[in-house]
Order: C-alpha cells, then sequence, then structure tokens
C-alpha cells in the first residue's frame, strides 16, 4: 500500500465535499461547521481501517450521513429545511457577475430542497462533486440502475426548474421594457 | 457503462447553474481554518489517550510478571481453591512448603511469622499469624457498614463481598473508560489470576476484582483509590461549584488541573461534561461541542451524553 494519508491531507481534500454533502443532507447552518468536524473525527477513529484504495468519499458520505441524521433528530424540535445558499465572499470585482451566478445557485438550491433526499444526494454526489455513477451508487447503497434513473429524474427536475426562473426572469425583462 | 451518455444528458445550460452553485455554495476559508482548528485539537488528545493506554498495557504486563514468580508459589498449595485472590491469607497448612510468601518476600516458617503489614480492608484491619504449617489470617477492626470481621479460613467463593463501596464502583461498567485507580486496580489484581497456574479457576474473569492481592501489604494500593477518589470527588465538586457560582473560566482551569492530576481519572465523563458548560458559558460553543463529541467519541454509551448534548443546542 502507498502512502496513507495523514488527517490534515483528507480534510484539505475533502473539506468542501464533506461541507456540501452535510448541507445538501439537511444539518441545520450552525450546525454544519461541527457537523463537518464531527465527520472529520470519525473517520480520523477509522482511519486505521480506511483502505486508501477505496473510495474516501464513499466512507465520508456515509459518515456524513449518519452525524446529518443524529444532527437532525437533535434539532428535531426545529424545523430542519435544506440549507440556503452560503454567502460566501467573492473575490471577483464584476458584482454583475457575482449576481448572477448567485441567481442561479439559488435556483439549484431550491430545486434540490424540493427533491427527495435519495434524487437529491444522486444529483450532488454525481453532477456537483463529480463522482461516477458506480461510486454514488456504492456511497448510496443502491444499485446502478437506480442511481441512473434517480440521476435522470432529478436532472430532470432541475431542468424544469431552471427553465421556470428562466421564463420568470425574460418576463420580468419584458415587463421591466414595456414600462 | 453508459459513462457518455451521462454526459450527454448533461447539457450546457444545466451545466452552466452547476458551476454557478458550486462557485457559491462553499465553505469561506474562515470556516475552513475553523473547523481544521478545532479538529486538530480535538484529535491530539486521542493519540495521548493512546499513548497512555499502551503504557497502561505495558505497565499491566509488568505488573503480570513481577506477580508471577509470586503466584507460583503458591500455585500448589492453592489450586484446588476457588479463590485466586484470597490465597495468602488462607489458613489451611501447607504442608508441601509450610511457607507463605507475603510482599514478594519469602518468609521463613518458623512459627514466628507474622506480617506487620496491616491491610485495610474496608475499615478493617487485616493481620497475618503464621505458625508451621498453620497460618491464620485475621481481620482485627472496628466493625463498620460494610465491613465485616472476616476469617479467611472461612470459604469465600466471592471476593466481591469483601469490596468497599468506592471500590465497587471503580469496577463497576459505570466508567467502562476507566480511571487511573481503577486501571490499576484491574492490573494488580487480575495479574496473578492470569498469570498464576490455575487462572482457569478465576471466579469472575470479566468483572474486575478489587485488590485482593497475593500480598498482605498493600496499604499503598488500597488506601491509593481511596485518597485519589476522594480527591477526584472534591475536584469534580469544584468545577461544578464554579459553574454553579458563573465562574466557566475558572471552572475550566480546575477542569485543566483536575485532567493533569487524574489524567484517567473516574469523573472523566463528568469532567468533560462540566468542560463542555464551560466552554459554552464562554461562548465557546464550537469546543463545547468538540468537548461532547470527545465524550461521546470516548464513552458512546455514556448516559451523560443526552444532557452533554443539550449544553449548547445553538452553536455557531
Amino acid at each position: 500500500m502507498g502512502h496513507r494519508p495523514s488527517l490534515k491531507e483528507l480534510y484539505e481534500e475533502h473539506h468542501t465535499f464533506v461541507w456540501r454533502v452535510i448541507r445538501r443532507l439537511g444539518v441545520p447552518p450552525a450546525l454544519v461547521d461541527d457537523a463537518v468536524q464531527e465527520v472529520f473525527m470519525v473517520l480520523h477513529r477509522r482511519q486505521a481501517e480506511l483502505d486508501v484504495e477505496s473510495s474516501i468519499r464513499s466512507l465520508l458520505y456515509g459518515i456524513a450521513r449518519r452525524v446529518a441524521k443524529r444532527q437532525r433528530d437533535q434539532e428535531s424540535t426545529r424545523q430542519t429545511r435544506i440549507q440556503p445558499l452560503s454567502v460566501t465572499p467573492d473575490p471577483r470585482p464584476n458584482l454583475e457577475q457575482r449576481l448572477e451566478s448567485q441567481r442561479k445557485a439559488e435556483v439549484v438550491s431550491q430545486a434540490l430542497a424540493a427533491m427527495d433526499e435519495g434524487k437529491r444526494m444522486t444529483f450532488v454526489l454525481a453532477d456537483v462533486e463529480g463522482m461516477s455513477i458506480p461510486e454514488v451508487a456504492r456511497c448510496l447503497g443502491i444499485n446502478v440502475n437506480t442511481a441512473y434513473a434517480r440521476l435522470r429524474a432529478a436532472r430532470e427536475r432541475m431542468r424544469q426548474t431552471i427553465a421556470r426562473h428562466q421564463a420568470r426572469e425574460e418576463g420580468d425583462l419584458v415587463r421591466t421594457r414595456t414600462r | 457503462m453508459s459513462e457518455p451518455e451521462r454526459d450527454d444528458e448533461l447539457d450546457p445550460v444545466l451545466q452552466d447553474y452547476i458551476a454557478a452553485f458550486v462557485e457559491i455554495d462553499r465553505p469561506s476559508d474562515a470556516s475552513r481554518r475553523q473547523t481544521w482548528t478545532a479538529l486538530d485539537e480535538a484529535t491530539r488528545p486521542a493519540v495521548r489517550w493512546r499513548v497512555v493506554g499502551a503504557i497502561g498495557a505495558i505497565a499491566a504486563i509488568a505488573a503480570a510478571m513481577l506477580l508471577m514468580p509470586r503466584t507460583w508459589s503458591v500455585g500448589p498449595a492453592r489450586r484446588a481453591e476457588p479463590d485466586l485472590t484470597e490465597a495468602p491469607y488462607e489458613s489451611e497448612s501447607r504442608p508441601d512448603t509450610g511457607e507463605l510468601r507475603t510482599e514478594g518476600t519469602r518468609l521463613p516458617n518458623t512459627g514466628e511469622l507474622r506480617s506487620e503489614g496491616e491491610r485495610r480492608l474496608g475499615t478493617g484491619k487485616l493481620r497475618i499469624d503464621g505458625a508451621p504449617g498453620i497460618e491464620r489470617v485475621r481481620i482485627d477492626g472496628e466493625s463498620r457498614p460494610g465491613t465485616e470481621e472476616r476469617r479467611t479460613d472461612e470459604s469465600r467463593p466471592n471476593t466481591d463481598e469483601l469490596r468497599t463501596d468506592e471500590e465497587t464502583r471503580l469496577g463497576t461498567d459505570e466508567h467502562p473508560t476507566g480511571g487511573a485507580p481503577g486501571r490499576a486496580l484491574q492490573v494488580v489484581a487480575s495479574a496473578p489470576a492470569i498469570s498464576g497456574p490455575s487462572a482457569s479457576l478465576g471466579p469472575k474473569p470479566a468483572r474486575p476484582s478489587i485488590p485482593e492481592p497475593s500480598r498482605p501489604d498493600t496499604e499503598a494500593e488500597t488506601t491509593l483509590p481511596r485518597s485519589t477518589l476522594a480527591e477526584q470527588t472534591a475536584a469534580l465538586r469544584a468545577i461544578q461549584q464554579a459553574l454553579i457560582e458563573g465562574r466557566p473560566a475558572e471552572a475550566l482551569a480546575l477542569v485543566e488541573d483536575s485532567r493533569h492530576r487524574f489524567p484517567m481519572g473516574i469523573f472523566i465523563d463528568e469532567i468533560t461534561v462540566a468542560q463542555a458548560q464551560a466552554f459554552c458559558d464562554l461562548g465557546r460553543s464550537v469546543q463545547a461541542r468538540e468537548a461532547v463529541n470527545a465524550l461521546s467519541a470516548r464513552n458512546p454509551r455514556s448516559p451523560l451524553l443526552t444532557r452533554a448534548r443539550r449544553i449548547c443546542p445553538s452553536s455557531p
């Protein structure tokens, strides 16, 4: 076996993945960072059994799902919804471009929130995180065909939401011009 | 399989939106750094625990090796006896050697054998009288609740009867992570049973027994847990008092002090909960949660976890 990555290396490489997955799994915003930390703590404890040849992201996803579930259960008294977008300071100077990206991201976020968890996480893992379908299937504990079916359905929902958003924007634009 | 199909399905518009989403929905650098700092801190003690555990294991082996010759020396006379831990106090005649080993010292069978070591059992004292072929063990001492006078020539199948309250607590499952005294006790008590030639006769291998060791003069071993128990209790009370009186910073200092003094203390879980509370009171919710996580990692079945998780419910 080759080099076994340190926790720091694993953290640097997969922090964003875990953070995003945790958010899409419905952990309240205030608890996301803590949940991410917990995921890596569990990973740290399980490092000895970590086979670096297997998919670390699958392992992380499995841990994240359990951590998120626990966090959700603990927060069951408050309404836990899928995360709104985070407001990350953007270094780009182009404000208009930034706003455009923000609007598009908001559309994706809303579409994801409207999906059931199976489709949502299939879409997130496959199209947002770029995992292969077999890897997604392994993460979710489903077979490859189911993963494809969910992905197709999720994309279709996403397209419809985007189309509605674009139609609204065009309508707004037309109304603005006709005034 | 059909990866190309997947790529085909991802049209440019969708790609554009997803790219925007990936760009916007990401953790800030500050968040990343802060989480790593907390994670790094949280995982470092775990390393120390492993080191302590390894040292403990080495100490256990060393203790077992030290005790082995002693156990073997009395082994032949005790082979048929039900309770190994009582061996040195037995009053049976030992026709084979007529000798009794106490405190690792070979005591000649002169009839004048008397161990000066008075062993505290509960509140009683244990004196060993030796006579040729007949050694008698007597427990002298004021009779107090839970501490009966016992003659060890009586059959005593269950050594637990001699446990004091504190000692029993040390061995219970309530503190599975164990404290230093508890572990020390296990080492002392279990080593002869493991290493002895008739180890299979050990009555309760699963449950750590108190020091009913193979040497009478165990004053240090029996008093140490008592004294540290009192100290640990006092330390925990001081921490809790500081919290009650709204002095979380002081409580934290006391937590550190307590951990330094009793790195494997029996109230380690309680102290961790107190630490989480102190952090929370100080507005350091990430560290509070980290403390709770540490407790969860160390003792996932701790009954304190439910309460601990409510300490900082809305930590940022």
